[in-house]
């Protein structure tokens, strides 16, 4: 006979603000991985292997460092390594290997060679930790797209030192480890910042106490706690402590509108407004925002937090803007003004707003037309008449 | 025309007072088309060409908030084939650069975004088209 089915009690309802406020608390946490963590992951990591009939890794192969960066690179290395491995091909790996180290090394401004055995002591060989906070500031760097060569490093950056050597450990190993080094991703699992499916499920576990064997999603539950981001392979785990900073806008999203939205204790910083993720510099130096740079700038949301930040008016005003078609964008709901601006180079610009969003937004048209209405057709490929609604 | 007079016209595009609410579209002929934020939806017939299920509900490529226009209700989102007869890609570009996935709904759906109003459509074949950028010669990023 099969089980009822549960149905929310009121009780529980009342419950789900707290579960939920706590479990973005542990998403958003910036306190440091200590030896209770480390300890508390290390049993949850082995219990997560074992859950899915998996051999754990060696206690030495898992691997605690400073940022997902870190994590993220050496467990795209490492995997590398463990491939070639596999394939029998030792020799050009520990030929490659000890080059690549050495590159590393010299690449890297604070290096730590921690007490960890072959593959894995790659993870610690490219810690990018560099001395001094203020060397931070040129940073582009997405931990979660590592692959990704940021287009505005500055001259004075950590980031170029870092990056280098990267670059020197994937040149050396060829372009498979940089296919290794790029797929990373699939290893990896979010750690206390992807809180939300945790959240739920123990919501039923520890609230609902729903008749489950929860034993082998406590470890996992577990993980989601005590450690941040993580990248789980065969041969080992490399964990990611938490970061320093953390800071969101009124609506939970990524932001700082003069610092890293996120930070952590190894300098690496993410910046945002937001939730738009931007340049360093755009966020540090907004004086350094210029015509030519809104202008350049290919993606449409950095592009309009630019112009924003440079100012509309100034804008405007710099480039000279020249109207030429003013009209009211017809919709049954979601209906707003919008304008054709010529500027000083001859380039036509549509502005308009999504009616939803209270944002303004700036997008090229085509030279020589006319209207708004067939600006936008040129934009959207087809008669504007056919749009019910918007937003 | 001054230059003054531009600033005055964005200004009133900034100040428009926006409408976050639910655009509801209880009845959507075939050839007509909602708009939200940097993608196109259009009713088409129910025998449109479309490819293989995706396995997603998001309609727009990328991992950004931008990109999150997801299509939520009783409906499957399939691989896209061919555009809309009536959207024409520009001279720079190719139907790719425009062609999004074909969502069949079986019942009402939403399509919602983080930031943007969400739109309430009746059943029905849908073809998601997408802006095109200018600036880049490539679909819309954001």
């Amino acid at each position: 006979m099969s089980k009822k089915p549960y149905e929310l009690t009121e009780e529980h309802r009342a419950q789900m603000g707290p579960w939920r406020d706590k479990w973005i608390a542990n998403a958003r946490s910036t306190k440091p991985m200590d030896e209770e963590d480390r300890a508390a992951m290390r049993v949850a990591i082995r219990g997560i292997y074992e859950a899915v009939g998996r051999k754990p890794p060696l206690e030495d192969r898992i691997v605690f460092v400073t940022s997902p960066f870190v994590a993220a690179f050496a467990a795209g290395a490492a995997a590398y390594v463990w491939h070639q491995r596999g394939k029998g091909d030792g020799s050009t790996v520990e030929a490659t290997f000890a080059a690549t180290a050495e590159a590393t090394h010299l690449a890297t401004a604070d290096a730590t060679f921690a007490a960890t055995i072959e593959a894995t002591s790659l993870a610690t060989r490219c810690d990018v930790r560099v001395a001094h906070s203020d060397e931070v500031g040129g940073t582009t760097w997405d931990a979660t797209s590592h692959a990704t060569i940021p287009n505005t490093p500055d001259d004075e950056s950590w980031w170029c030192t870092g990056h280098r050597g990267c670059v020197e450990a994937v040149r050396a190993y060829g372009d498979e480890a940089l296919k290794c080094a790029t797929l990373s991703y699939r290893m990896r699992q979010g750690g206390n910042q992807w809180s939300g499916w945790a959240a739920f499920l123990s919501f039923f576990r520890h609230v609902v106490k729903l008749d489950i064997d929860y034993s082998q999603f406590a470890h996992w539950e577990a993980a989601s706690i005590h450690g941040g981001p993580r990248y789980m392979h065969q041969e080992f785990c490399i964990i990611s402590d938490r970061p320093e900073i953390l800071t969101v806008d009124d609506q939970g999203r990524p932001h700082n509108e003069t610092g890293p939205f996120c930070r952590w204790r190894d300098g690496i910083s993410l910046y945002a407004i937001h939730g738009v993720r931007m340049p360093a510099w755009a966020v540090l130096h907004p004086e350094k925002i210029t015509v030519e740079k809104i202008r350049a700038e290919e993606n449409a949301e950095v592009r309009r937090i630019l112009t924003e930040r440079y100012g509309i008016g100034r804008y405007l005003t710099d480039t000279v803007a020249e109207v030429v078609d003013v009209d009211y964008e017809g919709a049954q709901k979601g209906a707003a003004p919008r304008a054709l601006l010529k500027d000083a180079d001859g380039r036509l610009w549509l502005v308009g707003t999504d009616g939803s969003t209270g944002r303004t937004y700036y997008m090229e048209a085509p030279e020589g037309t006319p209207t708004c209405a067939k600006a936008h057709v040129a934009l959207c490929g087809f008669d504007e008449f056919r749009i019910v609604n918007k937003s | 025309m001054p230059k003054l007079l531009a600033l005055t016209e964005v200004e009133k595009i900034a100040n428009t007072k926006p409408d976050p609410t639910v655009r509801l579209a209880r009845r959507l002929d075939i050839g007509q088309a909602i708009h939200q934020g940097d993608v196109y939806v259009h009713r088409v017939k129910d025998d449109h060409p479309r490819g293989e299920p995706l396995g997603t509900r998001q309609v727009a490529v990328g991992t950004t908030v931008g990109a999150r226009h997801f299509a939520e209700g009783p409906l499957t989102v399939y691989a896209g084939k061919q555009l809309p007869e009536w959207v024409t890609p520009g001279e720079d570009y190719e139907t790719a650069d425009y062609l999004g996935p074909v969502v069949v709904a079986s019942e009402e759906w939403v399509l919602t975004h983080p930031e943007h109003a969400h739109h309430q459509l009746p059943k029905g074949t849908y073809q998601v088209t997408y802006q095109i950028n200018e600036t880049t010669k490539k679909r819309v990023v954001d």
